[in-house]
C-alpha cells in the first residue's frame, strides 16, 4: 500500500537523508547561501528528533506525523532540486519560480482537500459537531480553490503578476474562511443560549 | 477508490450522505428514513464505513455516524446526486440480494 509506505518511519529516515544530501550538494554549488542548508539540515534533525519524539502515541496519530514528514520531505526536496538545477545552468531561474509558486498551490490545495476528512470524534468536541463540520466542509473548499487558483496563476500569468496574483488569492482564501468561522460561531444557537 | 464509486453508486447511500451533511446522526435517526430492513441498512453503512466516507462511534446504546468525505469525495456525491449514478444489476457483490432486500 503506497499510503501506508509513505506513513513508516523508514520513508522519513530515507527522506531526512535524502534533503541532507540535497542541502549538501546545494551547499557545494552555492556556499554563499550556506544559511539556507543548514536551516535545511536541521530541519531533517528535527525531523528524526521527531520520530524518536512520537515513538509511543496513538498508531494513526503516529501515521499522521510520518506521513505529514514525508510530504514535507518531498516539497522541500523538489524546491531544492530546482534551485539545484538552477545553479547549474539546467533550470532558468523563471521556471524554478513558477516551480515553487505551483507546488505550493497544490499542497495548498491537497490540504484543502483532506481537511474535512480529519473527523474528530463526536464525542471529543466541544462544539457542536454539526457546525464544526460545515466550519471544516467550507474552510476545505475554500483553500482547496484557493490552491488550484494560486497553482494557476504561477502557471499562466507573467512572474511578476503571478506574485501579486497568488498572495490575493492565499489573502482571499484566508479571510472568507476566518468570516466564515467568525459568522458559524457568532451564530451558533448553543452559544447565544449561553449568553 | 473504486470502493467511493461503488459506495455513492447507490441512491440510499447517497441518501444517508445528505442527511449526515446536516450533522452527525444515530444509526437509528438514519434507518428510520429508509423503507428498508435493518440487516440491509447495516450492509449499507458498512459499504460507506469501508470506503473511508463516514466514520462511527459507540455512544451508550447508539452508534453515531459522521461524514469523513474530502473536499472531491463532496464534489463527487454532488454530480453523483445530480447525475443519478447506479451501478449495473449484480455489479455490487456485497449486497447479496439486492440492497433493498428484506
Amino acid at each position: 500500500m503506497p499510503a501506508n509506505l509513505f506513513a513508516s518511519q523508514g520513508s522519513v529516515i530515507l527522506m531526512s537523508a535524502f534533503l541532507v544530501i540535497l542541502s549538501a550538494a546545494n551547499g557545494l554549488a552555492m556556499p554563499e547561501k550556506w544559511i539556507a542548508w543548514a536551516g535545511i539540515i536541521m530541519l531533517a534533525i528535527g525531523a528524526l528528533i521527531l520520530l524518536a519524539v512520537v515513538q509511543n502515541v496513538h498508531p494513526a496519530t503516529r501515521r499522521n506525523i510520518h506521513r505529514s514528514l514525508f510530504a514535507a520531505g518531498v516539497s522541500i526536496s523538489i524546491a531544492l532540486a530546482f534551485s539545484l538545477g538552477e545553479s547549474f545552468d539546467i533550470i532558468p531561474e523563471a521556471a524554478s519560480k513558477r516551480a515553487a509558486g505551483v507546488l505550493i498551490g497544490l499542497i495548498l490545495a491537497a490540504a484543502g482537500n483532506f481537511l474535512p476528512k480529519a473527523v474528530i470524534p463526536v464525542s471529543a468536541r466541544a462544539c457542536n459537531p454539526a457546525r464544526v463540520a460545515r466550519a471544516e466542509r467550507l474552510v476545505g473548499w475554500v483553500t482547496m480553490l484557493a490552491g488550484i487558483a494560486f497553482a494557476a496563476i504561477w502557471i499562466f500569468a507573467p512572474i511578476d503578476a503571478a506574485k501579486i496574483g497568488s498572495a490575493l488569492a492565499g489573502l482571499m482564501a484566508f479571510f472568507t474562511s476566518l468570516t466564515a468561522s467568525i459568522w458559524l460561531h457568532a451564530t451558533d444557537p448553543g452559544k447565544q443560549q449561553e449568553d | 477508490m473504486s470502493t467511493v464509486f461503488k459506495a455513492l453508486s447507490d441512491p440510499t447511500r447517497r441518501q444517508v450522505l445528505q442527511m449526515l451533511r446536516s450533522g452527525p446522526k444515530t444509526a437509528g435517526e438514519l434507518a428510520a428514513s429508509f423503507d428498508v430492513s435493518k440487516p440491509t441498512m447495516s450492509a449499507h453503512f458498512a459499504v460507506l464505513r469501508e470506503a473511508g466516507l463516514v466514520t462511527s462511534e459507540k455512544q451508550g446504546k447508539s452508534v453515531v455516524y459522521q461524514l469523513k468525505m474530502s473536499v472531491l469525495e463532496d464534489a463527487l456525491l454532488s454530480f453523483a446526486q445530480t447525475f443519478g449514478w447506479e451501478l449495473k444489476p449484480g455489479a455490487d457483490e456485497s449486497m447479496k440480494g439486492g440492497p433493498d432486500a428484506r
